[in-house]
């Protein structure tokens, strides 16, 4: 007789899940003092903190080239935790809880989908365990919303809640068009899978039609991607060094999945989903991925089971194989956790920003590195030049290949005419700029015009960390 | 005597004249014939000492993390308890190499049953030039890896029968993933087997599927846990070992079809190939799947630039002369119903004289070509003992990369560049900053790359000049002072730098 899934089913998830999941925190304060791990969060916490006072749609102009900002409502929520626990606690939390609640909306959707209660919790567990899933919800990162968006608008499309599947997807259009365009091309393949895409027409256009409508009247970008990788391979695959990823043990599984349900019609619709994802990830953007996670996991859950309890000639190589996948989806998790809890900002960098925003003079702009531009800007609170979301605009392209000469010039007269003309008061270092994300060498370009004490004062310098001041006259 | 132990004293003899005549090669000089025998020597050593492999190397690139499979350097370091390690260099890696035979004539008779078949095909498998050449004075871990790939074949194709050979073909699937990574071009060969079986509607057996699934699980996570860090930082490039782009064509020439017969030999590469497209086409055998199916692997890893050229070659030498075990018996056969039967004895002296001229021959010749050219003469040597003796520990010696090794081990001095590529930070810049400083015409230009990689020592040799087609530093006055001393004037010359560069206003 088939087990259906019960309460007492979500017991092992949920558990495996805020084990996880705090793990990583735990091991974030171990290695880096507890700081928030990556770029987007300090981005997140900035337009947050800015809803009170400049409202949901604004300019920032912390960045060369000021740009249009709309608050999504990750950033609306992340402003209303604030109140009551603290920008710090929420930023912390509210990743967390979608986590979990995103795991109980996956398990609904497999219920509603009669998976028996051991494909079920294998398949969760598989998707906790993913590098994708680490990184979406221990991340102050606006994914962890849109993906509980997507999931229970799909939940609730699928038992025919239509209103409330409706009511959803509009609070995913201010994620950025290409962030619906997943959801629309999920419910179209499902739509078409029944046999109910008359019905469903109207709906999924209506869905379409707002979000152009919204962003071509709030004149946002199409794509809010904060961080685009640049190879989709490597960006897909944890082991490859993308900032996520899924793992290769995960996706042998998913394959062995697709072979073993071959002749059932689901599965069918399944490949052309993976098909839309892929195209997705490789010209869009590799953020999708998350989504296709959750696509993939009842999947992974079947080739581990059919693995399992099929009959091998080599019974010894069964086990081996077994052990092996289990010790590789175990390896790519802690792995990646460990990862993740080293990766930056690490604790003397903060500490120089913190003291850098009490200390400094707010005119004029601070020159580092792209990649340090959402710290300098919400915790620093100053001007930057360059932040990861510069990469999307092509207007600052000729400026940022123009500023890489004041990286590795000696010449002293072409540097400082560089920093006159972007009003560049101060320079931020940290030591990953000194080993070979800028300079390979001590006494390269900038570094060895620091020399001369008349232009430039050390005015920090702790941990590997340095902030200069260029004195213009 | 029985008659299977004639074609097995046969087959020892064979071995012991191939062993012997690399024996002969290998101990013709003193030294070694490609760069990277000093940073196995090296290893060893390090292994000897302290019961690791030398990671973290100081003198490497001035200072870097080497991340590497090191089997072959633990089997070097237990001998080397016994023999003498410049000697063991010549003499195991030799050993290993000339036991090819004796693999490609087990693997034969596997196939074709046929003795005097297999031993011909093992004489070839003697005598593959590329092979030869490339491991007789080098100490590449090449001359063992190719016989136990062969090894691995063999158990596969054991396996069809006997579920018993599953745990032999682990073990052998197990020292070849600790060998090299390229063990890759196995797994992806045996997918490509089974694809072939699937096209032609043959029987895959539920065992063949389950090693193949065993064999990419494991190599997967042993590949994962050991270059983790690797993978990391460099991903996918990491799979074309990060080699600059200047450096491409010498790894990854692309096999030309007159290299390829020279390399490998005319006659497997031909009768190779004709057994490839009959049983692909006409007579479809099953265990002969199994090795074209590596075969097509090796050749998409070699086009796709997956591994080097050379070892593809080395590869597909070795299985071609298996697949000329299977034209050896098709032949005799066909000629017994010939009426060139009665000159059976004439067609195998001229089999054999064809042997000699195109495979024996071009074996000796490339590698005395590659000895000739490739292994450090005296001067060399004195130079590089000159710089041992009066420099200082911790100084940095340039020179061109594939030198780098050299100088590490005989003289103890940092390189600036050796032919390590992987995780080296940004090897294409320094390739190309390397290559800057020996062909620059302004001192100036030439200092300040010095003294971007605190180079202390210029290297040069005849061999960088003639790579760079150059007589000299031209950055050299010919009269006054400059930044550059000459302080060790015969061939090679060695430089001293003695500027560095002041801030501009």
């Amino acid at each position: 007789m088939r087990k259906k899934i019960s309460r007492v089913d979500f017991l092992i998830p949920l558990f495996v899940a805020v084990i996880v999941l705090s793990l990583v925190f735990l091991l974030r304060i171990f290695y880096s003092g507890g700081t928030l791990q990556g770029s987007e969060p300090y981005y997140n916490i900035r337009v947050a903190e800015s809803i009170a006072e400049k409202g949901l749609i604004f300019r920032d102009n912390l960045v060369l080239s000021s740009r249009q900002t709309v608050a999504n409502p990750f950033h609306v929520l992340l402003f209303l935790s604030s109140k009551i626990f603290g920008i710090g606690a929420s930023a912390r939390i509210l990743p967390f809880i979608f986590g979990i609640a995103s795991l109980f909306t996956f398990i609904l959707i497999l219920k509603h989908f009669s998976l028996k209660k051991r494909e079920a919790t294998i398949a969760s567990i598989l998707m906790i365990l993913s590098p994708l899933f680490i990184w979406t919800f221990t991340t102050t990162t606006s994914l962890s919303l849109w993906i509980l968006l997507d999931l229970l608008c799909f939940y609730f499309f699928i038992k025919e809640k239509r209103i409330f599947s409706f009511f959803l997807a509009l609070l995913i259009i201010p994620f950025g068009f290409t962030y619906v365009l997943p959801i629309v091309l999920v419910l179209l393949l499902y739509s078409i899978s029944v046999k109910r895409l008359k019905k469903s027409i109207a709906f999924i256009s209506v869905v379409l039609i707002s979000s152009l409508l919204f962003h071509t009247t709030a004149d946002v970008p199409l794509s809010a991607s904060v961080l685009a990788g640049s190879n989709y391979l490597n960006e897909s695959i944890s082991e490859f060094g993308g900032k996520s990823g899924f793992s290769p043990f995960f996706l042998i599984l998913a394959i062995s999945g697709m072979f073993f349900k071959s002749d059932s019609r689901a599965i069918r619709y399944s490949y052309a989903f993976i098909a839309v994802f892929l195209l997705l990830g490789t010209f869009v953007s590799s953020d999708f991925n998350i989504l296709l996670c959750f696509g993939l996991a009842p999947l992974a859950a079947f080739g581990f089971i059919q693995t399992s309890r099929r009959k091998w000639e080599l019974g010894i190589i069964k086990s081996f194989v077994l052990i092996l996948f289990v010790c590789g989806i175990m390896f790519s998790a802690v792995a990646y956790s460990k990862r993740l809890a080293e990766s930056k900002p690490d604790y003397p960098v903060m500490q120089s920003l913190a003291w850098f925003s009490e200390n400094s003079d707010k005119n004029g702009f601070v020159f580092s590195h792209l990649n340090n531009g959402f710290w300098i800007e919400t915790v620093g609170r100053s001007k930057v030049l360059f932040d990861p979301l510069s990469r999307n605009n092509e207007h600052n392209k000729a400026a940022y290949n123009e500023t890489l000469q004041i990286y590795y010039s000696r010449n002293l007269k072409r540097t400082k005419s560089l920093l006159d003309k972007y009003f560049i008061k101060y320079i931020f270092i940290d030591r990953s700029m000194k080993q070979g994300l800028v300079w390979e060498d001590t006494e390269e370009g900038l570094l060895f015009l620091f020399n001369n004490n008349e232009t430039f004062e050390k005015r920090y310098g702790i941990s590997g960390v340095e902030i200069w001041e260029y004195r213009k006259n | 005597m029985e008659e299977k132990h004639k074609y097995i004293i046969g087959l020892a003899a064979l071995f012991l004249v191939v062993l012997g005549i690399r024996f002969n090669m290998a101990f013709r000089y003193s030294e070694f014939n490609d760069d990277n025998a000093y940073f196995i020597l090296r290893q060893v050593e390090h292994i000897r000492q302290t019961g690791l492999p030398l990671y973290v190397d100081e003198l490497s690139y001035g200072g870097r993390t080497y991340i590497f499979l090191p089997l072959y350097h633990y089997v070097l370091a237990f001998f080397s308890l016994f023999i003498p390690l410049y000697t063991l260099l010549k003499l195991l890696p030799n050993i290993f190499a000339s036991l090819l035979m004796v693999v490609v004539f087990v693997l034969s008779y596997e196939i074709t049953k046929n003795r005097v078949a297999s031993l011909l095909s093992s004489i070839l498998a003697g005598f593959i030039p590329i092979f030869m050449s490339e491991t007789v004075n080098s100490g590449s871990s090449s001359s063992l890896f190719v016989p136990l790939s062969l090894m691995l074949i063999f158990y596969y194709i054991r396996l069809l029968d006997h579920k018993k050979y599953a745990a032999h073909f682990a073990f052998v699937l197990l020292l070849l993933i600790l060998l090299s990574p390229i063990t890759v071009v196995f797994i992806i060969g045996l997918l490509f087997y089974l694809l072939l079986c699937q096209l032609e509607r043959k029987m895959v057996l539920k065992r063949e599927y389950e090693i193949s699934l065993f064999s990419l699980i494991f190599y997967l996570w042993l590949m994962f846990v050991v270059f983790k860090n690797t993978l990391l930082t460099e991903g996918t490039s990491f799979v074309w070992k990060s080699v600059p782009s200047q450096l491409v064509s010498e790894y990854f020439a692309g096999v030309n079809p007159v290299f390829a017969i020279y390399s490998i030999g005319a006659l497997p590469l031909l009768f190779g190939i004709h057994v490839a497209y009959i049983r692909i086409f006409e007579e479809r055998r099953k265990d002969v799947f199994v090795i074209i199916g590596f075969l097509i692997s090796i050749s998409l890893a070699s086009w796709f630039r997956i591994i080097e050229d050379k070892i593809g070659l080395m590869l597909a030498g070795a299985i071609l002369c298996v697949l000329s075990a299977d034209f050896f018996r098709n032949f005799a056969t066909w000629l017994k119903k010939t009426k060139f039967s009665r000159h059976g004895n004439a067609l195998v002296v001229l089999i054999f004289i064809l042997m000699l001229m195109m495979s024996i021959i071009p074996s000796l010749d490339l590698s005395f070509i590659k000895n000739r050219a490739n292994t450090p003469k005296e001067d060399e040597l004195k130079a590089i003992l000159w710089l041992k003796e009066n420099t200082e520990p911790g100084s940095v010696v340039l020179a061109s990369p594939g030198e780098g090794h050299k100088i590490s081990f005989l003289a103890g001095r940092k390189n600036v560049m050796d032919s390590n590529y992987n995780y080296a930070n940004n090897p294409e810049q320094r390739f190309k900053d390397v290559n800057t400083i020996f062909s620059a015409i302004s001192e100036i230009e030439a200092v300040s790359l010095c003294q971007k990689f605190d180079v202390g020592y210029i290297y040069l040799s005849e061999n960088t000049l003639f790579e760079l087609g150059q007589s000299g530093l031209r950055f050299i006055p010919s009269e006054g002072d400059n930044c550059f001393k000459l302080v060790y004037d015969e061939e090679p010359l060695i430089y001293k730098v003695e500027c560095r560069v002041a801030m501009s206003e």
